[in-house]
């Protein structure tokens, strides 16, 4: 393999890697909250607007959305290898893409609160 | 005499139920913690679709919500939810091993358990913080 050819590793690796960190810190507090089991009163339509109505509730709720899915892209990718689909040009032509359309999809619905 | 090496015949579907040869519960281990991310992505796709409902106005939202608050709704979720804190619990366990070594001050290694230790640590000020704010947030 030439070395001059920049890898694209770190390109995946990076949001894989702070995604994971983003997930494992602030997921379980997140699933708590819209089950609805704790502080049932943070699901209701008026907070929920209120905090997405400042561009700072918008970038921590686009957090929520980008770094996750990322790092479950990746994961995924190489996950279905282990289950058996070899596939993998195929299985990253469907797993990027599809992070890529959720997380236009977050900014685009953000940009509408 | 010529070499007949033998190779091994590995079902690329079941390796990790059904190999005899294969370590079981390493391998299904392995596989449960990769599989946390089908759970975690599923959680971003609910997510996306609750930042939807919540640009479409109230009713779209109170759809959304029942729908997540419902009982079905919470099982799922807190499937979700076994599967994201099997997630972190062995994101931290395996941290010290994917991260550069971190040192003392006098050059010594810290002790990779001292680490998944601070991280445990992390993720209890986080969730509590979070929640905290949240509560503080409320209108």
């Amino acid at each position: 393999m030439n070395s001059k050819v920049p890898s694209h590793k770190p390109l995946v690796w990076l949001p894989f890697a702070a995604g994971g960190m983003f997930a494992a810190l602030l997921l379980p507090a997140a699933i708590l909250l819209t089950t609805g089991l704790v502080l049932p009163a943070a699901t209701s339509y008026e907070a929920a607007h209120a905090f997405a109505s400042n561009w700072l509730g918008k970038l921590v709720l686009l957090g929520f959305v980008l770094l996750p899915v990322w790092h479950a892209a990746h994961r995924l990718r190489v996950t279905a290898y282990d289950f058996g689909i070899r596939a993998d040009t195929m299985v990253a032509w469907i797993v990027y893409p599809g992070a890529a359309l959720l997380s236009v999809l977050a900014v685009v619905f953000l940009l509408q609160i | 005499m010529a070499r007949r090496p033998y190779p091994q015949e590995v079902d690329r579907f079941k390796w990790w139920i059904a190999d005899p040869h294969f370590n079981r519960p390493f391998y299904l281990d392995y596989m449960a913690r990769e599989s946390t991310c089908i759970f975690i992505a599923l959680y971003a796709i609910l997510f996306v679709w609750g930042l939807g409902a919540l640009a479409s106005g109230p009713e779209a939202y109170a759809g959304f919500i029942g729908a997540m608050q419902s009982t079905g709704g919470v099982i799922l979720q807190l499937v979700i939810l076994a599967f994201a804190v099997y997630h972190t619990v062995t994101w931290f366990i395996l941290a010290p091993q994917g991260m550069k070594p971190m040192r003392m001050k006098d050059g010594k290694r810290v002790p990779a358990g001292r680490v998944v230790q601070a991280l445990f640590a992390m993720w209890a000020g986080a969730t509590v913080v979070t929640l905290l704010l949240v509560w503080v947030l409320i209108p």
